[in-house]
């Protein structure tokens, strides 16, 4: 029997949830500051009717919601998916009272996009955009990589035992600290950090490159703020192709590959483990599929004869393929030139590279490489078991962080989430082969979608069916939240409905 | 007390931990992306 929620857990849920949108609505304060700045008065009055919208909502739903009750692990799971789906609704607003958008369903999917990290963009005219939306595009993407529960998580749920099930509830599992609040700060410690010293790198690098303080500084914090969180948002519709620069895109891959590190990896780095680079089963997990991966796009693109000589060759491979692996989406050739010179085994490495994505509990989106580490040692277990004496304990473990020995449990944990995404990226490839692509571009496009990359073949763009465009805007929240706290909505809407 | 965790660090202490940490993480990437650079060669060399 399904039970229906009761008033108080509607209270609880309401009320923590409220939290996250004033959350959301006081992080609007930087872009409204930067509007201010330059003097764009039409962007400030967007984003002042914005933040009125987000108090409004926040407050308003905590007033009405006053319990003194403490989050369940429903509960918590129900605020991590909810809050993201009204901080999407909300925070398309400054997008649509800019006047770039075609729709509003486009720039829900523009902020669905940024805050799950993944960077394909419907916003027309990007070239053209304010400074103040564009250190809002690029917040969203900055502050949705570090999660938008671990930014309420370190202002304003002070003190609150349930705050554990909302981190959780948000696709992250990893105590870098016994406390969650704190754990939450030590997430935003690294990230602030690498912010100044990836913003300084790549400030410099632009004043080299002739571009003035004030544009260097802000592209600079921007391509930080997309590679950092694997987002892949860009000020330019080039994206990072726009700098033509070897030292900008090595800059750009260190960002990129850091970004996409798990987060108790850095500090396990930062607090003196200093070898646990070389030992964790993701860090082994990506060095192998991405190398795997170059070498098969390199060897076929080499067949092709796409690219004059070996360093263009490797420059332009290497760097998308970090680009997908580690889930950013940054590129530096035409989103059509996947298919017009990569052809069919360049997509499919890119596609592969993409799915398999980053680390758990990092800033980056897809399987995830401990899940990849764990069903490969799961798999060779097995065939340790099969080739041992029937008597024969055959025991196997993984290094992250620390030793575990590998369970059934965690095999099947492993090969549970794997699934889903598999199934997840199979039912958007249909639907997009349904309306008329090819196959590789339809799956290349939902993989990048769901495992929250935002390279594109060119498939996405404002003419692109409606259908397929909701149907992005669920795998990039499906993918970024890992099923589970979306599938709690889903169940507490079923509950409301049809409980007893 | 050599070997062991050291439990309360000094500011100083935890800010050099941090700069390590950072160098460290940017070495094995540069090194990784070295190591994928000798990969791609050898894949072209097999081609060729």
């Amino acid at each position: 029997m399904i039970v229906r929620p009761r008033k108080e857990d509607h209270l609880v849920i309401g009320k923590f949830t409220g939290k996250v949108i004033i959350g959301v609505g006081m992080l609007m304060l930087i872009p409204l500051a930067v509007s201010i700045g330059f003097r764009e008065w039409d962007t400030a009055v967007d984003f002042i009717v914005s933040i009125a919208a987000c108090f409004v909502f926040g407050f308003g739903v905590q007033a009405v919601c006053r319990t003194a009750k403490d989050l369940s692990w429903s509960h918590g799971l129900v605020v991590a998916s909810g809050s993201w789906f009204f901080a999407t609704a909300l925070g398309a607003l400054p997008h649509f009272l800019s006047g770039h958008g075609g729709s509003y369903l486009d720039m829900l999917f523009d902020v669905m996009s940024g805050y799950t990290t993944t960077g394909l963009y419907m916003l027309q005219d990007l070239d053209h955009v304010s400074m103040g939306l564009n250190m809002w595009r690029h917040l969203l993407t900055y502050a949705g990589g570090q999660g938008i529960v671990v930014i309420a998580l370190t202002f304003l749920f002070k003190g609150t035992a349930g705050a554990y099930k909302v981190y959780v509830g948000e696709g992250k599992d990893e105590r870098l600290l016994p406390n969650v609040i704190q754990t939450a700060r030590a997430i935003w410690l690294v990230s602030l950090t690498w912010l100044g010293i990836g913003t300084l790198f790549l400030g410099v690098r632009g004043l080299m490159l002739g571009q003035g303080p004030a544009r260097a500084f802000f592209h600079a914090l921007w391509v930080f703020m997309g590679a950092w969180s694997t987002g892949g948002f860009a000020p330019q519709s080039y994206n990072t192709f726009w700098f033509h620069d070897i030292g900008y895109e090595v800059i750009c891959i260190v960002i990129m590959i850091a970004g996409s590190f798990n987060f108790a990896l850095h500090w396990a780095m930062w607090t003196g483990k200093r070898s646990e680079i070389r030992k964790n089963v993701e860090t082994i997990s990506f060095f192998v599929t991405l190398s795997i991966t170059t070498m098969v796009a390199t060897f076929f693109l080499a067949k092709a004869n796409v690219y004059p000589d070996a360093m263009s060759l490797f420059r332009k491979v290497f760097y998308q393929l970090v680009s997908g692996h580690t889930t950013t989406g940054f590129s530096t050739i035409y989103a059509r030139a996947f298919v017009t010179q990569w052809g069919p085994i360049g997509l499919i490495a890119t596609t592969v590279a993409m799915a398999i994505g980053a680390s758990a509990c990092s800033t980056g989106g897809g399987i995830k490489g401990i899940r990849m580490g764990v069903i490969s040692k799961g798999v060779l277990q097995d065939i340790r078991r099969m080739i041992s004496p029937e008597s024969a304990v055959v025991m196997e473990k993984y290094h992250h962080i620390r030793d575990t020995w590998l369970s059934d449990d965690t095999v099947r944990a492993a090969m549970t989430v794997t699934i889903a995404y598999l199934s997840l990226y199979a039912i958007g490839s249909v639907i997009g082969v349904l309306y008329g692509y090819p196959l590789d571009q339809a799956a290349f496009e939902m993989v990048s979608a769901a495992s929250n990359t935002g390279l594109s073949c060119g498939v996405t763009n404002p003419l692109m069916p409606e259908v397929l465009k909701i149907t992005y805007i669920f795998g990039m929240w499906l993918g970024r939240l890992e099923f589970m706290s979306v599938f709690a909505l889903i169940g507490y809407g079923y509950a409301v409905v049809r409980g007893k | 007390m050599a070997g062991m965790p050291r439990l309360i660090a000094s500011k100083r202490e935890r800010i050099t931990d941090y700069a390590l940490g950072i160098i460290h993480e940017s070495l094995w990437i540069l090194g990784m992306t070295l190591f994928a650079f000798v990969m791609a060669v050898i894949a072209m060399a097999v081609f060729k």
